[in-house]
């Protein structure tokens, strides 16, 4: 037996206490549906002045919509996760941590820009939603892994599934990658909301307060 | 101090090396804070038993206890002391050289 092993796997609790409710999951399927909706409207509606406007409104909102989606994970958790399984404050990522996230993210953006700006009409257009697809599933896989959630995996499976498939269904890459996240904001919707169904009644308010 | 691994474990804090406080301490170092509640579900602990832990690591100055309420629930909100966060990471320090010594 390893001890240590043994403790590492407490300290992974708190972590995994994060996702045992679904509401990180739920909240972040309703931002991808977002993020889909947003960037499927100016293919299915009408060009027209609104566009310009459009375009420069929805970078912003997207990101303010990212930034303010763990603020409304915590509110939830404050009224539905610790009232019956405690309060916990997670640790604030440090330094590095933080610049590794943004590096990862600067990178990912970078590819998935670079793929979309050379692929406009060239062959390279075909990997824009497969690129994506496994950027995202990668991710999942790594969450899956880390915190032993098996539905993230499912996640990833579903975002390889979608970044492969929809460009032999659709073949536009902008419409494929509105369509993605639009899929896979509804999968994380129904993993989330099963997830806390099931947290729900498996943990009921507690009778009595603590001491 | 020696630094022969074998003669350091004579030195283990005992406070922490109790199993169901060395729980509490791995549950508490990986977060910032927590509530009685949280502790009790994770750590399988009766509230009597896991208040009777938590006073004695509150004695040893590792464990910082705040009570207050939130709306009108009372809340027991408990976090490591810079003190407690040494000593833990020194127990692991210690526990985890000597099992990698007497592996093999």
């Amino acid at each position: 037996m390893n001890g240590s092993l043994d403790l590492d796997e407490v300290a992974r609790r708190p972590g995994r206490y994060w996702n045992a409710d679904g509401l990180p999951e739920t909240v972040m399927g309703g931002l991808w549906i977002l993020w889909g909706a947003a960037s499927l409207l100016p293919s299915v509606l009408p060009a027209g002045n609104w566009l310009a406007v459009y375009s420069t409104l929805v970078p912003v909102v997207l990101v303010t919509s990212g930034l303010l989606a763990n603020r409304l994970v915590r509110r939830l958790k404050e009224r539905v996760t610790f009232p019956r399984a405690g309060y916990v404050a997670w640790k604030e990522p440090g330094a590095a941590r933080l610049i590794g996230a943004c590096a990862a993210a600067a990178v990912v953006a970078g590819i998935v820009a670079l793929l979309a700006a050379v692929s406009r009409q060239g062959p390279t257009a075909a990997l824009v939603t497969p690129a994506a697809g496994t950027l995202v599933a990668a991710a999942l896989a790594f969450v899956a892994a880390r915190q032993r959630l098996p539905r993230f995996a499912i996640l990833a499976v579903v975002a390889v599934a979608l970044g492969f498939g929809l460009p032999r269904a659709v073949g536009a890459w902008e419409i494929e990658l509105g369509l993605l996240f639009l899929g896979l904001g509804l999968a994380s919707l129904a993993t989330g909301a099963v997830r806390l169904r099931r947290f729900l009644r498996s943990t009921p308010l507690p009778q009595e307060p603590g001491p | 101090m020696t630094a022969d691994p074998l003669h350091q474990l004579g030195g283990l804090d005992r406070v922490i090396h109790e199993p169901s406080r060395l729980l509490v301490m791995a549950l508490l170092a990986a977060v910032k804070e927590a509530d009685f509640l949280f502790l009790q579900r994770e750590s399988g602990l009766t509230k009597g038993n896991l208040s009777g832990h938590l006073v004695k690591l509150e004695e040893a100055g590792y464990v910082e206890v705040e009570k207050g309420f939130r709306g009108r629930v009372p809340l027991t909100v408990l976090r490591l002391t810079p003190a407690g966060r040494k000593a833990y990471g020194g127990y692991r320090r210690t526990l985890s050289g000597w099992l990698g010594t007497g592996r093999g």
